[in-house]
């Protein structure tokens, strides 16, 4: 996959001057970002064998929450409120997950309703707004182009690869996605690690939604309903089955790449709106069935 | 009555202390006794076989043993210490292991990684995360591989991709690798093939050559005539006997199992 993803790349950049225009390309970056974010968290709850369907209601209601409390008290506690409501909602799952014994559809399919409905009763699903300055400031703010969200993306990348490769926390994710049961006679206490690890998704979620505060200056509880499918939708196209035991942060960022990339081209093309979810998921059907049907070649 | 039968035959010619001894084990699911009132013990260096039919109670004797849950009454003793085991850890930790009957292993990760499970070497801590040192445990493994006898390629190399008698080795390592000294095995070699089997049979001679107890539960009665110094057979439950395989026969351990005898 990401053979094929560097070669539309060049593809495009070869054939379109707008695409490989560096403007264009940080911009790639940037809009991939928030849902990028997601799809790492994604990535781990994939690896121990579930997933989270409330990411998105919990990145709206992160969001939400940072604004308001920023209104009374400032952005920076503003943030920290929309980050420990990702968290508080991450532990949630995992608990309801590994303590309660629910399948992880039903958990946060559950939670994300939960969430969503408390949230637009709240807010009366109207946007939260004017927020202090400093939201648009930090929305702006850049490093050679390099916006504050891209960074905070490749942070979050670079975090969890090395949690991942390198820890044993992450070699546990591993474990318990390939075999619970072995895994818990090994002596690991596995209800600890899918707690950690939907905590981790949760957190992501929370991440993105602060960022989206950030860069639209507005909290919105209507945002984030396609996200949950679509960073799953990442992790997939990337090369990880959603059996567990396997995969790696590169397969979230590459299926996060995979999907942007082909939204900016059919932008640039000026491919109509209405066409563009068809072509999107096209694009989703032939990558997943591309390693679906290598996958069985292969067994 | 049953008690004093069992233990006329309990007439061990060492005086060492056993490694493990079993006093009264029973195991109630509701009104079904799985295993009722089960004396038995094993001495360092043993191997003893657990035979019988299914639902006779060996794999509640395994579960009870290994930890994976308690039973309704009955004491177990290890070198002669009472132990309460809650989980597969405190079994561990008091020295007994288990190779059960699906290996347990993580088929999506390597021969290192499932060696180490649970008890990986790490080389410092970072906040609350530990970093593993992986050169440390690849060193060690490839050691314990070589100790016990397994081959597998490498030890990186994914388990999934090994055949089941190195699997079955991964797993007898894993269990034989931290100074434990009684291991249990369910069934080794039912999935195995006649060269695997040997194989295993070898590692098995070889755990019992550094001092390390067996309990062998196995429905191969070659394996038992061939491996175990002595054997308990069980049926509806209940231990019916306990014969130094050297004395008993194929013929008598079946007529125990399908109670002609006992």
């Amino acid at each position: 996959m990401l053979v094929m993803l560097v070669l539309s790349v060049l593809a495009l950049a070869i054939a379109n001057p707008s695409f490989r225009n560096p403007a264009n390309l940080l911009n790639i970056i940037q809009q991939a970002s928030m849902v990028g974010v997601i799809a790492c968290g994604m990535q781990l709850m994939i690896i121990s064998g579930g997933f989270d369907l409330s990411v998105g209601a919990t990145a709206a209601a992160s969001g939400c929450l940072a604004a308001y409390v920023s209104l009374q008290m400032g952005i920076a506690p503003g943030m920290v409120a929309g980050l420990a409501v990702g968290l508080g909602v991450g532990v949630i799952n995992g608990s309801l997950i590994a303590k309660v014994g629910m399948n992880p559809f039903v958990a946060t399919f559950g939670s994300q309703a939960v969430v969503t409905g408390v949230l637009y009763a709240l807010t009366n699903a109207r946007p939260i707004a004017p927020l202090p300055r400093e939201w648009r400031e930090l929305g702006f703010f850049n490093i050679g182009g390099l916006t504050f969200s891209s960074m905070v993306f490749i942070v979050v990348v670079v975090g969890l690869h090395l949690v991942l490769r390198y820890t044993r926390f992450g070699q546990h994710i591993y474990a318990v996605g390939s075999n619970k049961v072995g895994t818990s006679r090994a002596g690991v206490k596995v209800d600890r690690v899918i707690i950690a690890t939907y905590a981790i998704g949760g957190l992501t979620a929370g991440i993105a939604g602060v960022m989206l505060t950030s860069i639209t200056g507005v909290g919105s509880p209507q945002a984030g309903t396609t996200w949950a499918l679509l960073s799953i939708a990442a992790v997939v196209i990337g090369g990880t089955p959603l059996t567990g035991g396997v995969g790696g942060i590169s397969s979230a960022v590459v299926g996060i790449f995979a999907l942007t990339v082909l939204n900016n081209a059919m932008t640039l093309y000026s491919i109509s709106a209405f066409w563009q979810p068809a072509f999107m998921g096209l694009g989703v059907l032939f990558a997943v069935g591309y390693e679906a049907s290598r996958q069985k070649r292969k067994a | 009555m049953h008690q004093v039968s069992v233990a006329s035959l309990d007439h061990s010619k060492t005086v060492t202390t056993p490694i493990l001894e079993a006093i009264g084990l029973s195991k109630h699911y509701g009104g079904i006794h799985a295993l009722s009132d089960a004396d038995l013990h094993i001495n360092p260096g043993e191997v003893v076989g657990i035979m019988g039919d299914n639902g006779a109670g060996k794999s509640t004797l395994v579960k009870i043993l290994s930890g994976a849950q308690p039973a309704t009454a009955g004491q177990i003793r290890i070198s002669g210490a009472p132990q309460t085991f809650k989980t597969p850890t405190d079994a561990r930790s008091a020295g007994i292991e288990t190779v059960y009957q699906d290996l347990s292993l993580a088929e999506h990760l390597d021969v290192l990684s499932n060696l180490f499970l649970g008890r990986e070497e790490v080389l410092f801590k970072f906040g609350g995360l530990s970093i593993l040192n992986r050169r440390k445990m690849a060193i060690r493994a490839k050691e314990l591989l070589g100790e016990i006898g397994v081959n597998v390629p490498g030890v990186n190399d994914v388990v999934g991709g090994l055949s089941g008698g190195q699997r079955q080795g991964v797993a007898i390592a894993r269990a034989a690798g931290w100074g434990s000294q009684l291991i249990i095995m369910d069934e080794p070699t039912a999935a195995l093939g006649l060269q695997e089997t040997q194989h295993v049979h070898d590692i098995i001679l070889g755990l019992k050559a550094r001092g390390v107890a067996v309990l062998l539960v196995s429905h191969n009665m070659q394996q038992v005539l061939q491996l175990t110094d002595r054997v308990y057979v069980f049926r509806r439950g209940k231990i019916v006997c306990n014969l130094e395989t050297a004395n008993s026969s194929a013929d008598e351990i079946i007529s125990y199992i399908t109670g002609a005898k006992g």
